[in-house]
Protein backbone atom coordinates (compact mmCIF):
# COMPACT_ATOMS: atom_id res chain seq x y z
CA UNK A 1 0.00 0.00 0.00
CA UNK A 2 1.28 3.11 -0.78
CA UNK A 3 0.32 6.53 0.77
CA UNK A 4 1.14 9.87 -0.18
CA UNK A 5 4.64 11.11 -0.45
CA UNK A 6 5.56 12.71 2.33
CA UNK A 7 5.41 16.55 2.37
CA UNK A 8 8.93 17.72 1.50
CA UNK A 9 10.69 19.46 3.95
CA UNK A 10 13.82 22.27 3.38
CA UNK A 11 16.23 19.48 4.08
CA UNK A 12 15.13 16.72 2.21
CA UNK A 13 14.74 18.84 -0.64
CA UNK A 14 18.48 20.03 -0.26
CA UNK A 15 19.03 16.37 -0.80
CA UNK A 16 17.64 16.19 -3.30
CA UNK A 17 19.88 19.15 -4.84
CA UNK A 18 22.51 17.52 -3.61
CA UNK A 19 21.72 13.93 -5.44
CA UNK A 20 21.30 16.00 -8.47
CA UNK A 21 24.24 17.64 -8.91
CA UNK A 22 26.43 14.52 -8.05
CA UNK A 23 23.77 12.53 -11.07
CA UNK A 24 25.21 15.44 -13.13
CA UNK A 25 28.71 15.48 -12.54
CA UNK A 26 28.74 11.46 -12.91
CA UNK A 27 27.21 12.11 -16.15
CA UNK A 28 30.01 14.24 -16.97
CA UNK A 29 32.66 11.94 -15.94
CA UNK A 30 31.41 9.00 -17.16
CA UNK A 31 31.21 10.63 -20.64
CA UNK A 32 34.70 11.83 -20.23
CA UNK A 33 35.82 7.97 -19.08
CA UNK A 34 33.86 6.73 -21.95
CA UNK A 35 34.80 8.63 -25.28
CA UNK A 36 37.98 9.18 -26.76
CA UNK A 37 40.42 12.22 -25.95
CA UNK A 38 39.48 15.19 -27.67
CA UNK A 39 35.70 14.85 -27.55
CA UNK A 40 33.70 17.88 -26.76
CA UNK A 41 32.20 17.29 -23.69
CA UNK A 42 31.56 21.20 -22.85
CA UNK A 43 27.91 21.21 -22.77
CA UNK A 44 27.85 18.69 -20.52
CA UNK A 45 30.23 20.14 -18.27
CA UNK A 46 27.81 23.71 -18.51
CA UNK A 47 25.07 21.37 -17.22
CA UNK A 48 27.41 20.02 -14.23
CA UNK A 49 27.89 23.35 -13.42
CA UNK A 50 24.32 24.61 -13.40
CA UNK A 51 23.40 21.73 -11.19
CA UNK A 52 26.06 22.69 -8.45
CA UNK A 53 25.20 26.21 -8.78
CA UNK A 54 21.54 25.24 -7.96
CA UNK A 55 22.89 23.19 -4.91
CA UNK A 56 25.84 25.65 -3.47
CA UNK A 57 22.67 28.38 -3.75
CA UNK A 58 20.36 26.42 -1.35
CA UNK A 59 22.95 24.67 0.54
CA UNK A 60 24.32 28.28 1.59
CA UNK A 61 20.79 29.68 2.38
CA UNK A 62 19.66 26.35 4.41
CA UNK A 63 23.50 27.06 6.33
CA UNK A 64 22.13 30.31 7.14
CA UNK A 65 18.70 28.83 8.43
CA UNK A 66 16.82 29.79 5.37
CA UNK A 67 13.36 28.25 6.17
CA UNK A 68 11.94 28.43 2.72
CA UNK A 69 10.93 24.38 1.38
CA UNK A 70 9.09 23.43 -1.87
CA UNK A 71 7.27 21.02 -3.79
CA UNK A 72 8.62 19.77 -7.29
CA UNK A 73 11.19 17.47 -5.23
CA UNK A 74 9.31 14.44 -6.97
CA UNK A 75 10.26 15.46 -9.98
CA UNK A 76 13.55 15.78 -9.49
CA UNK A 77 14.20 12.74 -7.66
CA UNK A 78 12.85 10.75 -11.13
CA UNK A 79 14.71 13.14 -13.31
CA UNK A 80 17.92 11.96 -11.12
CA UNK A 81 16.68 8.54 -11.39
CA UNK A 82 16.82 9.09 -14.93
CA UNK A 83 20.25 10.34 -15.32
CA UNK A 84 21.61 7.20 -13.37
CA UNK A 85 19.95 5.01 -15.25
CA UNK A 86 21.65 6.63 -18.66
CA UNK A 87 24.97 6.33 -16.50
CA UNK A 88 24.22 2.95 -16.74
CA UNK A 89 23.63 2.28 -20.14
CA UNK A 90 25.44 5.08 -21.89
CA UNK A 91 24.84 5.75 -25.26
CA UNK A 92 26.40 8.87 -26.56
CA UNK A 93 26.79 12.27 -25.34
CA UNK A 94 23.79 13.50 -26.73
CA UNK A 95 21.77 11.17 -24.93
CA UNK A 96 23.42 12.02 -21.85
CA UNK A 97 23.06 15.86 -22.66
CA UNK A 98 19.55 15.54 -23.44
CA UNK A 99 18.89 13.56 -19.89
CA UNK A 100 21.24 16.09 -17.63
CA UNK A 101 18.97 19.19 -19.05
CA UNK A 102 16.11 17.66 -18.19
CA UNK A 103 17.58 17.19 -14.70
CA UNK A 104 19.22 20.66 -14.40
CA UNK A 105 15.51 22.26 -15.58
CA UNK A 106 13.97 21.04 -12.64
CA UNK A 107 17.03 21.36 -10.22
CA UNK A 108 16.96 24.97 -10.99
CA UNK A 109 13.53 25.52 -10.64
CA UNK A 110 13.49 23.64 -7.02
CA UNK A 111 16.73 25.73 -5.88
CA UNK A 112 14.23 28.87 -6.72
CA UNK A 113 12.11 27.92 -3.82
CA UNK A 114 15.06 28.62 -1.40
CA UNK A 115 15.31 32.11 -2.51
CA UNK B 1 73.97 38.35 73.83
CA UNK B 2 71.63 35.85 75.65
CA UNK B 3 72.71 32.27 76.39
CA UNK B 4 72.16 29.63 74.63
CA UNK B 5 70.13 27.84 77.12
CA UNK B 6 68.11 31.39 77.52
CA UNK B 7 67.61 31.44 73.56
CA UNK B 8 66.74 27.94 73.27
CA UNK B 9 63.77 28.88 75.89
CA UNK B 10 62.66 32.07 74.58
CA UNK B 11 62.56 30.26 71.01
CA UNK B 12 60.48 27.40 72.47
CA UNK B 13 57.62 29.59 74.59
CA UNK B 14 57.69 32.01 71.77
CA UNK B 15 56.79 28.67 69.32
CA UNK B 16 53.59 27.93 71.84
CA UNK B 17 52.29 31.61 71.25
CA UNK B 18 51.04 30.54 68.15
CA UNK B 19 47.85 32.66 66.76
CA UNK B 20 44.37 30.70 67.21
CA UNK B 21 43.76 31.46 63.42
CA UNK B 22 46.92 29.68 62.49
CA UNK B 23 45.94 26.85 64.57
CA UNK B 24 42.54 26.44 63.01
CA UNK B 25 44.84 26.15 59.42
CA UNK B 26 47.17 23.94 60.73
CA UNK B 27 44.35 21.63 62.02
CA UNK B 28 42.52 22.06 58.22
CA UNK B 29 46.19 21.59 56.78
CA UNK B 30 46.54 18.16 58.61
CA UNK B 31 42.81 16.90 57.96
CA UNK B 32 43.40 17.47 54.05
CA UNK B 33 46.35 15.99 54.13
CA UNK B 34 45.28 13.07 56.14
CA UNK B 35 42.15 12.28 53.36
CA UNK B 36 44.72 13.07 51.14
CA UNK B 37 46.86 9.82 51.92
CA UNK B 38 44.03 8.40 53.03
CA UNK B 39 42.25 9.13 49.32
CA UNK B 40 45.21 8.67 47.75
CA UNK B 41 45.03 6.04 45.38
CA UNK B 42 41.83 6.88 44.13
CA UNK B 43 42.56 10.70 43.76
CA UNK B 44 45.53 9.51 41.61
CA UNK B 45 43.34 6.97 39.31
CA UNK B 46 40.92 10.19 38.51
CA UNK B 47 44.12 12.69 37.48
CA UNK B 48 45.40 9.45 35.70
CA UNK B 49 42.26 9.26 33.85
CA UNK B 50 41.32 12.57 33.39
CA UNK B 51 44.91 12.87 31.66
CA UNK B 52 43.84 10.14 29.44
CA UNK B 53 40.13 11.47 28.80
CA UNK B 54 41.49 14.72 27.61
CA UNK B 55 44.04 13.24 25.20
CA UNK B 56 41.28 11.52 23.68
CA UNK B 57 39.20 14.48 24.00
CA UNK B 58 41.30 16.41 22.17
CA UNK B 59 42.39 14.21 19.37
CA UNK B 60 39.03 13.37 18.36
CA UNK B 61 37.81 16.81 18.23
CA UNK B 62 40.87 17.76 15.85
CA UNK B 63 40.50 15.11 13.74
CA UNK B 64 37.27 15.89 13.28
CA UNK B 65 38.12 19.56 12.68
CA UNK B 66 40.32 18.06 9.68
CA UNK B 67 38.08 15.98 8.61
CA UNK B 68 34.76 18.26 8.18
CA UNK B 69 35.68 21.58 7.78
CA UNK B 70 36.64 23.68 4.34
CA UNK B 71 40.10 24.73 4.90
CA UNK B 72 41.82 27.65 2.99
CA UNK B 73 43.84 25.14 1.12
CA UNK B 74 41.15 23.05 0.03
CA UNK B 75 38.72 26.26 -1.17
CA UNK B 76 42.05 27.05 -2.99
CA UNK B 77 42.63 24.10 -4.85
CA UNK B 78 38.70 24.02 -5.86
CA UNK B 79 38.91 27.56 -7.82
CA UNK B 80 41.88 26.64 -9.67
CA UNK B 81 40.10 23.11 -10.56
CA UNK B 82 36.97 24.74 -11.45
CA UNK B 83 39.44 27.58 -13.43
CA UNK B 84 41.34 24.47 -15.29
CA UNK B 85 37.43 22.75 -16.15
CA UNK B 86 35.76 25.82 -16.90
CA UNK B 87 38.90 26.81 -19.66
CA UNK B 88 39.26 23.15 -20.88
CA UNK B 89 35.65 23.25 -22.05
CA UNK B 90 35.97 26.71 -23.49
CA UNK B 91 34.01 28.71 -20.69
CA UNK B 92 31.07 26.65 -21.31
CA UNK B 93 29.10 27.27 -18.01
CA UNK B 94 31.71 30.26 -16.67
CA UNK B 95 28.58 32.14 -15.57
CA UNK B 96 27.60 28.77 -13.03
CA UNK B 97 31.09 28.26 -11.84
CA UNK B 98 31.55 31.59 -10.86
CA UNK B 99 27.76 31.07 -8.92
CA UNK B 100 29.56 28.12 -7.76
CA UNK B 101 32.15 29.32 -6.51
CA UNK B 102 30.80 32.43 -4.82
CA UNK B 103 28.27 30.13 -3.17
CA UNK B 104 31.22 28.21 -1.47
CA UNK B 105 33.23 30.94 -0.64
CA UNK B 106 29.93 32.05 1.49
CA UNK B 107 29.53 27.93 2.73
CA UNK B 108 33.21 28.30 3.95
CA UNK B 109 32.43 31.22 5.99
CA UNK B 110 29.60 29.82 7.73
CA UNK B 111 31.13 26.66 8.45
CA UNK B 112 33.84 28.37 10.12
CA UNK B 113 31.29 28.68 12.60
CA UNK B 114 32.29 24.89 12.99
CA UNK B 115 35.91 24.87 12.90
CA UNK B 116 35.70 26.94 15.99
CA UNK B 117 32.87 24.77 17.96
CA UNK B 118 35.42 22.08 17.49
CA UNK B 119 38.37 24.09 17.79
CA UNK B 120 37.26 25.21 21.22
CA UNK B 121 36.22 21.62 22.46
CA UNK B 122 39.55 20.81 21.72
CA UNK B 123 41.14 23.24 23.87
CA UNK B 124 38.48 22.79 26.47
CA UNK B 125 39.97 18.69 26.76
CA UNK B 126 43.14 20.73 26.63
CA UNK B 127 42.08 22.96 29.90
CA UNK B 128 40.78 19.24 31.32
CA UNK B 129 44.17 17.67 30.80
CA UNK B 130 45.91 21.16 32.51
CA UNK B 131 43.46 20.75 35.55
CA UNK B 132 44.86 17.34 35.98
CA UNK B 133 48.11 17.96 35.95
CA UNK B 134 48.06 21.33 38.29
CA UNK B 135 45.48 23.68 39.43
CA UNK B 136 44.47 25.26 36.36
CA UNK B 137 41.27 25.68 37.15
CA UNK B 138 41.42 29.56 35.73
CA UNK B 139 42.31 28.38 32.26
CA UNK B 140 39.56 25.55 32.40
CA UNK B 141 36.76 28.15 33.45
CA UNK B 142 37.85 30.34 30.27
CA UNK B 143 38.11 27.51 27.74
CA UNK B 144 34.49 26.54 29.25
CA UNK B 145 32.61 29.76 28.10
CA UNK B 146 34.22 29.69 24.85
CA UNK B 147 32.90 26.41 24.29
CA UNK B 148 29.84 27.56 25.57
CA UNK B 149 29.75 30.41 23.71
CA UNK B 150 30.65 28.34 20.03
CA UNK B 151 28.68 25.14 20.61
CA UNK B 152 25.04 27.62 21.29
CA UNK B 153 26.33 29.89 18.09
CA UNK B 154 26.50 26.72 15.89
CA UNK B 155 23.80 24.96 17.25
CA UNK B 156 21.36 27.91 16.26
CA UNK B 157 23.28 28.40 12.42
CA UNK B 158 22.28 24.78 12.08
CA UNK B 159 18.89 25.40 12.73
CA UNK B 160 19.26 22.91 16.29
CA UNK B 161 19.14 25.23 19.33
CA UNK B 162 20.62 24.52 22.27
CA UNK B 163 20.41 25.55 26.15
CA UNK B 164 22.91 25.68 28.51
CA UNK B 165 22.19 25.51 32.73
CA UNK B 166 23.96 27.99 34.82
CA UNK B 167 25.78 25.31 36.75
CA UNK B 168 27.46 24.65 33.58
CA UNK B 169 28.88 28.03 32.73
CA UNK B 170 29.41 28.53 36.83
CA UNK B 171 33.31 28.26 36.49
CA UNK B 172 35.47 25.97 38.87
CA UNK B 173 36.15 27.83 41.83
CA UNK B 174 40.25 28.89 42.42
CA UNK B 175 42.40 28.02 45.41
CA UNK B 176 45.59 29.47 44.53
CA UNK B 177 48.14 27.05 44.22
CA UNK B 178 47.19 24.80 46.93
CA UNK B 179 47.09 21.47 44.99
CA UNK B 180 46.01 18.17 47.11
CA UNK B 181 45.15 15.12 45.55
CA UNK B 182 41.60 14.84 46.67
CA UNK B 183 40.88 18.70 45.76
CA UNK B 184 42.20 18.49 42.54
CA UNK B 185 40.79 14.94 41.87
CA UNK B 186 37.35 16.23 42.46
CA UNK B 187 37.94 19.47 40.20
CA UNK B 188 38.80 16.96 37.30
CA UNK B 189 35.39 15.49 38.17
CA UNK B 190 33.38 18.67 37.78
CA UNK B 191 35.36 19.83 35.30
CA UNK B 192 34.55 16.43 33.14
CA UNK B 193 30.92 16.80 33.97
CA UNK B 194 30.53 20.17 32.40
CA UNK B 195 32.25 19.10 29.26
CA UNK B 196 30.44 16.15 28.91
CA UNK B 197 27.20 18.31 29.32
CA UNK B 198 28.01 20.51 26.40
CA UNK B 199 29.23 17.48 24.85
CA UNK B 200 25.96 16.03 24.67
CA UNK B 201 24.75 18.97 22.88
CA UNK B 202 26.64 19.18 20.03
CA UNK B 203 26.58 15.64 19.28
CA UNK B 204 23.00 16.09 19.71
CA UNK B 205 22.79 19.08 17.10
CA UNK B 206 25.31 16.68 14.81
CA UNK B 207 23.67 13.39 15.11
CA UNK B 208 20.53 15.13 13.45
CA UNK B 209 20.20 14.32 9.34
CA UNK B 210 19.26 17.59 9.02
CA UNK B 211 22.55 18.64 9.69
CA UNK B 212 24.46 15.74 8.47
CA UNK B 213 22.53 16.25 5.05
CA UNK B 214 23.81 19.97 5.38
CA UNK B 215 27.38 19.35 5.99
CA UNK B 216 28.30 15.62 4.39
CA UNK B 217 27.89 17.02 0.87
CA UNK B 218 30.32 19.78 1.46
CA UNK B 219 33.68 18.30 1.42
CA UNK B 220 32.88 15.97 -1.39
CA UNK B 221 31.66 18.82 -3.86
CA UNK B 222 35.15 20.07 -3.87
CA UNK B 223 37.10 16.67 -3.94
CA UNK B 224 35.06 16.12 -6.99
CA UNK B 225 36.08 19.19 -8.85
CA UNK B 226 40.02 18.68 -8.10
CA UNK B 227 39.47 15.03 -9.17
CA UNK B 228 37.47 16.08 -11.92
CA UNK B 229 40.49 18.58 -13.31
CA UNK B 230 43.06 15.79 -12.56
CA UNK B 231 40.80 12.49 -14.59
CA UNK B 232 41.07 15.15 -17.69
CA UNK B 233 44.65 15.95 -17.71
CA UNK B 234 45.33 11.68 -17.10
CA UNK B 235 42.97 11.32 -20.01
CA UNK B 236 44.99 13.93 -22.18
CA UNK B 237 48.05 12.17 -21.00
CA UNK B 238 50.17 14.80 -19.49
CA UNK B 239 49.36 12.88 -16.15
CA UNK B 240 51.05 9.59 -16.01
CA UNK B 241 49.18 6.52 -15.29
CA UNK B 242 51.77 4.89 -13.14
CA UNK B 243 50.18 5.44 -9.47
CA UNK B 244 47.12 4.07 -10.92
CA UNK B 245 48.78 0.89 -12.42
CA UNK B 246 50.76 1.08 -9.06
CA UNK B 247 47.85 0.56 -7.23
CA UNK B 248 46.09 -2.20 -9.33
CA UNK B 249 48.90 -4.67 -9.32
CA UNK B 250 49.54 -4.01 -5.84
CA UNK B 251 48.10 -7.41 -4.46
CA UNK B 252 50.21 -9.38 -6.77
CA UNK B 253 53.28 -7.36 -6.67
CA UNK B 254 52.93 -5.69 -10.41
CA UNK B 255 54.38 -2.13 -10.75
CA UNK B 256 54.38 -0.08 -13.54
CA UNK B 257 57.85 0.54 -15.94
CA UNK B 258 59.10 3.53 -17.84
CA UNK B 259 57.07 2.19 -20.81
CA UNK B 260 53.96 1.98 -19.37
CA UNK B 261 52.32 5.43 -20.29
CA UNK B 262 53.60 4.99 -24.08
CA UNK B 263 52.17 1.03 -24.07
CA UNK B 264 48.55 2.49 -22.95
CA UNK B 265 48.42 5.34 -25.42
CA UNK B 266 48.64 2.84 -28.07
CA UNK B 267 46.14 0.94 -26.12
CA UNK B 268 42.30 2.22 -26.24
CA UNK B 269 40.54 -0.36 -24.28
CA UNK B 270 43.99 -0.05 -21.10
CA UNK B 271 43.27 3.25 -21.66
CA UNK B 272 39.14 2.94 -20.88
CA UNK B 273 40.02 0.46 -18.20
CA UNK B 274 42.80 3.20 -16.14
CA UNK B 275 40.29 6.38 -16.61
CA UNK B 276 37.27 3.67 -15.10
CA UNK B 277 39.52 3.03 -12.20
CA UNK B 278 40.57 6.83 -11.81
CA UNK B 279 36.63 7.45 -11.82
CA UNK B 280 35.99 4.33 -9.12
CA UNK B 281 39.12 5.83 -7.08
CA UNK B 282 37.59 9.42 -6.89
CA UNK B 283 34.07 7.81 -6.27
CA UNK B 284 35.82 6.07 -3.47
CA UNK B 285 37.20 8.86 -2.04
CA UNK B 286 34.15 10.70 -1.97
CA UNK B 287 32.25 7.77 -0.12
CA UNK B 288 35.85 8.13 2.21
CA UNK B 289 34.52 12.07 3.01
CA UNK B 290 31.04 10.99 4.42
CA UNK B 291 32.30 8.16 6.09
CA UNK B 292 34.79 10.41 8.08
CA UNK B 293 31.86 12.68 9.37
CA UNK B 294 29.89 9.41 10.83
CA UNK B 295 33.37 8.12 12.19
CA UNK B 296 34.60 11.84 13.68
CA UNK B 297 30.83 11.74 15.03
CA UNK B 298 31.36 8.03 17.00
CA UNK B 299 34.88 9.61 18.43
CA UNK B 300 32.78 11.64 20.37
CA UNK B 301 30.08 9.50 21.35
CA UNK B 302 32.64 7.31 22.61
CA UNK B 303 34.28 9.94 24.34
CA UNK B 304 30.46 9.96 26.87
CA UNK B 305 31.03 7.03 28.85
CA UNK B 306 34.59 7.81 29.16
CA UNK B 307 32.94 10.65 30.87
CA UNK B 308 30.43 8.80 32.85
CA UNK B 309 33.30 6.57 34.15
CA UNK B 310 36.00 9.81 35.16
CA UNK B 311 33.04 11.13 37.56
CA UNK B 312 32.28 7.89 39.04
CA UNK B 313 36.13 7.39 39.68
CA UNK B 314 36.25 4.39 37.77
CA UNK B 315 38.91 3.73 35.24
CA UNK B 316 38.32 5.52 31.83
CA UNK B 317 38.41 2.60 28.88
CA UNK B 318 40.39 4.10 26.26
CA UNK B 319 40.57 1.01 23.60
CA UNK B 320 36.89 2.24 21.98
CA UNK B 321 38.39 5.63 21.21
CA UNK B 322 41.92 4.43 20.25
CA UNK B 323 40.08 2.20 17.61
CA UNK B 324 37.99 5.29 16.71
CA UNK B 325 41.08 7.83 16.18
CA UNK B 326 42.99 5.56 14.59
CA UNK B 327 40.22 4.96 11.73
CA UNK B 328 39.69 8.74 11.57
CA UNK B 329 43.59 9.22 10.64
CA UNK B 330 43.59 6.33 8.45
CA UNK B 331 40.51 7.89 6.44
CA UNK B 332 42.70 11.32 6.79
CA UNK B 333 45.63 9.61 5.20
CA UNK B 334 44.10 7.81 2.46
CA UNK B 335 42.51 10.93 1.29
CA UNK B 336 45.90 12.43 1.07
CA UNK B 337 47.11 9.51 -1.00
CA UNK B 338 44.18 9.39 -3.28
CA UNK B 339 44.47 13.33 -3.85
CA UNK B 340 48.18 12.82 -4.97
CA UNK B 341 48.74 12.35 -8.30
CA UNK B 342 51.84 12.12 -10.06
CA UNK B 343 53.61 14.10 -13.16
CA UNK B 344 53.53 11.89 -16.30
CA UNK B 345 56.83 9.64 -16.24
CA UNK B 346 59.89 11.29 -18.61
CA UNK B 347 57.63 14.49 -19.31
Amino acid sequence: MSGAPAPPTQDSVLASLSSAADAARQSYMNALTSTPAGTDLSQLYAKEMAALNAWSSAEDKALANDPAVAGAQGSLDAATKAVRNDLSNFKDVATSLTVVDNLVKLATTLSGFFA
Amino acid sequence: MKEPREFARAHLTASYKVPIGSIRSLRVSVLVATLSLGLGGCATATLTSGTNLAKAGEAAAQQMQQNATISADSMTALRRAVAFNTGYNKGAGADDAKAFLDNMTSIQGRLSQYSKLLASLSASYSALGDLSAYDASGTFNSSMQTLVGDSTKFAAAVGSPITVPANVTQGLSTVGSLAIGAIQAQRVKDGSAKIEHVLKQIIGALDQPATRDKLVPVPGKISDQVDQAAIVLLKEGVYSYGPILDQLGAPMGLKSTSGSDAAIAKDDNARAGLLAVAGEMAAEQSAQLAASYDKSLAALKALVPMHDSLEKGAPVDLSQIASVTGQLQTIAASLQTTTSTSPAKGK
